[in-house]
This record gives C-alpha cells, structure tokens and sequence, in this order.
C-alpha cells in the first residue's frame, strides 16, 4: 500500500486477515459509525480530551495555515465514513474535523500527530465517546 | 481637468431613498414622512452644481493597477489623478492601491482583484464636496476625518447599495454577486439597499444583498477564520472543497473569487492541482487577511 496504510493496531501488520477484513468493512461503510451513530455518541465529549488539546488538524507555518494533509504529522486519528450527523457529533469532540478519503474510502479526519502514541491516546478517547475511532498512517 | 457636477442625473438614477442620506439624518428625523423625497428635490434643485478642480491621487501602487477610463486601461502609476466620471482603477492579483481624496480629507485603500470607478466628484456652492464611488467588486477601506462642511459627503455604491459617511473609517466587501459587507471602525456610516437604511455605530457591521434591505446591525466580527468541513478527491481528478467563512468575508481561492452562499458557505468542486494544493484567502471587510495551504490528503 503505497502511502496509505493501517497503523493502528499491529494487528494489521501482524494478521493480514485483519486488514483485509478493515479494508472490505471501510470500503462498503458497513462499520458502525459510517451510517449511523451509535447512542452513546449523543452525549458526546462529556470528558475531557487526552493530551491537553494538541489535537489539531492544522498548522501554522509564517502567515499561512495549513488544512489538510499534514506531512509533519504523518499519524491520523480516522473514523471511516462520511455522515453528516457522524461529523456533527465528531465535531463536538473536535471542532475542526473534516471529510476527507483515501484509497480505501472516506472518512472523518479527527487530528494529525507526530507520534503514534499520541494519535493512539486521542483514537481511544473518542471510542469511549462511541465513534470507531482508528489510527492510520499518511506519510 | 474641470469637471461639472451631475447631481440631477443622479438623482434620476438614484431616487429618493438615496436623497434622504444626503440630507443629514436630523433633517430626515424633523421631515420623516412622505414629504421628504419632494423636499429633497426643492432643496438640492436651490444648490447649483459648481465647477471645482476634484480628483482622487494615486499615493501608492503594489503590483499591477490598471488606471481605467471607459473600456481602456493602462497602467497606473504613483501620482495618477482619476478626475472623471467614469475613470477608475483596477487591481490585478497580489496587488494593492491607496487612493487620496482631494483637500486630504481621507485615504481609500484598494485590495487585491478590486474595481473602482468615479460616479460624481463635485462641489456644491457651500463649498461641500460631493465624492460619490463605485465598486464593483473586491475589498476597499476607507479612513476620512470628520468632515467640517454639512454639505460635504462621500458615498460608495455597490451593486447591492450604497454605504454614506461622515468621517469615519470603514471597509465594504464586494462579492461576485454583488452582495456587500460592510463594516465600521470609527464614527458612523449610513448603510441603504432596496430603499431602507441602517446606521452603523463603531464595531459593527451588515450585509447587503442586492435587491434586499440591509442586514440589522451586529457586532464587528473581523473574523478571518475558514472552516473546512470536506477537502477530498471525488471521481479520481476533482476535488470536493466545503467550508465555511464570515459572509461579509471574500473567499478567493488560487486567485479565483468564489461566490459564497448567504450563510458563508462554499461547496466547490475543482480540479486537483498537481502540486495537491490550493491557496484560499479570506479578507474581511476592514481588510484583514488570511492565507491557508488546503493540501488534499
């Protein structure tokens, strides 16, 4: 997979059965959160986010701001699918989540990290707030 | 250059509604009613139009300016005087102008991708200078002192109304549509579409959209911030691009002003450029700017 692969969980590295089956899920939308919300997610965001509001889907570099692909900030947390009440939920989270796709379908970019371990913290947080929030990596 | 004052024509262009602010806002508040536009007529029929050197100077230029006149243009340089109706100035890309009004009373300055044109540049016998502008499109601030002279006003059209002060500092926003933001710093503008009008006091701002009355006045935003809610490829070459910005703002996007919906919002579709990158910038309506880099994932 050229630029674009699962990092999230070893297991994809580790177990090819599983990426196969992420990557057949994602690219029909049939994993929960890409059609609907799961009723948890209402009350979404009642606690506070990890990592003390570094999650950003944006930089600052002289007078411009970048949106987007962040090439210094290569760990994505992702929820896949492209709802429009999935990313008005998202959004209360962090309020600068966007549509975006890859090669395996759309999904809502929630932040960009340096670090794994970071991305990793964040894609937890939100799969307690009842999204199917995973870590991909986009160099 | 002479020029002759055109006042009539105007008011056969402009109605009543327009008649009203150039008589100050105490004299409507003490006339009101149905009598004002008779009264207006009567009253500026008695001020004879006088011939008066008028111009507004070209102080400063970056990039390319086109100085205007008809369906020509040339290019515009340090010094220029636009003296006439119907001469202007345009601002290319990346560009900018500051244009002085004559007796120094104040200072337009032009963004980029703007037109400018002269309507009226008048005196009256009292010795008020009429200085009536037009813009097209694009971005402009405009900084005068308190005017001394009662009879003295500067006005700006739109394609979407008309926006009258009296020594302040304010800048209007021209969308492709023609709807206008406009927005005041310091002392007061009189904001007027489809026949109604609204006074901006300091830190406030309204909208315009051709053919409706002004927006009531709210609270100066200023606000340059873009949100981005969709920024993928869609069919293999395009680029699905949806956002949000202040609508008084102007969205351009790799140099191409975009027409916003009335909300602020934009749902384009582009080709993807080679480089996976766009260049959108929002300017405010007093000038603010912002750059962002929308780099397609």
């Amino acid at each position: 997979m050229a630029n674009f692969f699962w990092i999230e969980l070893a297991t994809v590295l580790w177990r090819p059965a599983a990426l196969a089956a992420v990557a057949a899920a994602f690219a029909v939308g049939s994993l929960t959160v890409a059609g609907t919300l799961p009723a948890s997610a209402q009350a979404a965001c009642g606690d506070a986010p990890p990592l003390d509001g570094s999650i950003q889907n944006s930089v600052v570099e002289g007078d411009v701001i970048v949106l987007g692909s962040l090439s210094e900030r290569p760990y994505v947390v992702a929820v896949p699918g492209e709802a429009e009440t999935v990313l008005e939920a998202l959004r209360l989270c962090v309020g600068d989540a966007f549509v975006t796709s890859a090669r395996l379908g759309p999904f809502l970019q929630a932040g960009t990290f340096t670090s794994h371990a970071d991305a990793k913290a964040v894609a937890q947080w939100l799969r307690s707030q009842g999204f199917d929030a995973r870590v991909i990596y986009r160099p | 250059m002479k020029n002759r004052a055109v006042r009539k024509t105007k008011l056969a262009r402009f109605g009543p509604a327009i008649l009203s602010l150039q008589l100050g806002r105490r004299a409507v508040l003490a006339l009101g009613g149905l009598g004002l536009a008779a009264w207006a007529e009567r009253v500026i029929a008695q001020t004879l139009p006088v011939r008066v050197d008028r111009w507004l100077e070209v102080r400063s230029l970056a990039g390319t300016v086109q100085f205007t006149r008809q369906s020509s243009a040339q290019p515009a340089r340090v010094g220029y005087r636009l003296q006439s109706v119907g001469e202007g100035l345009r601002t290319g890309h990346q560009s900018q102008a500051v244009l002085a009004l004559d007796t120094e009373v104040g200072f337009v300055s032009l963004a980029s991708n703007t037109d400018l044109r002269i309507e009226n540049l008048s005196a009256t016998a009292s010795g008020g200078r009429i200085t009536y502008l037009r813009i097209l499109r694009g971005q402009a601030r405009l900084q005068t002192r308190p005017f001394t002279n009662p009879d003295t006003r500067l006005d700006v059209e739109t394609p979407a109304g008309v926006a009258s002060i009296r020594g302040t500092v304010y800048g209007l926003t021209v969308q492709p549509d023609g709807r206008t933001g406009i927005a005041t710093l310091e002392g007061v503008v009189v904001a007027t579409g489809a026949g109604q009008s609204v006074t901006l006091n300091p830190d406030f701002q309204t909208l315009i959209v051709p053919g409706q009355a002004p927006t009531p006045p709210s609270p100066i935003t200023n606000d340059v911030s873009l949100d981005l809610r969709s920024l993928r490829v869609v069919g293999g070459n395009q680029v699905e691009l949806v956002g949000r910005v202040d609508p008084l703002n102007i969205l351009m996007i790799d140099d191409q002003v975009q027409t916003l919906e009335r909300t602020g919002q934009f749902r384009l579709q582009l080709p993807l450029p080679a480089d996976r990158q766009f260049i959108a910038i929002v300017t405010t309506p007093l000038g603010n700017q912002q750059i962002y880099a929308l780099r397609v994932p």
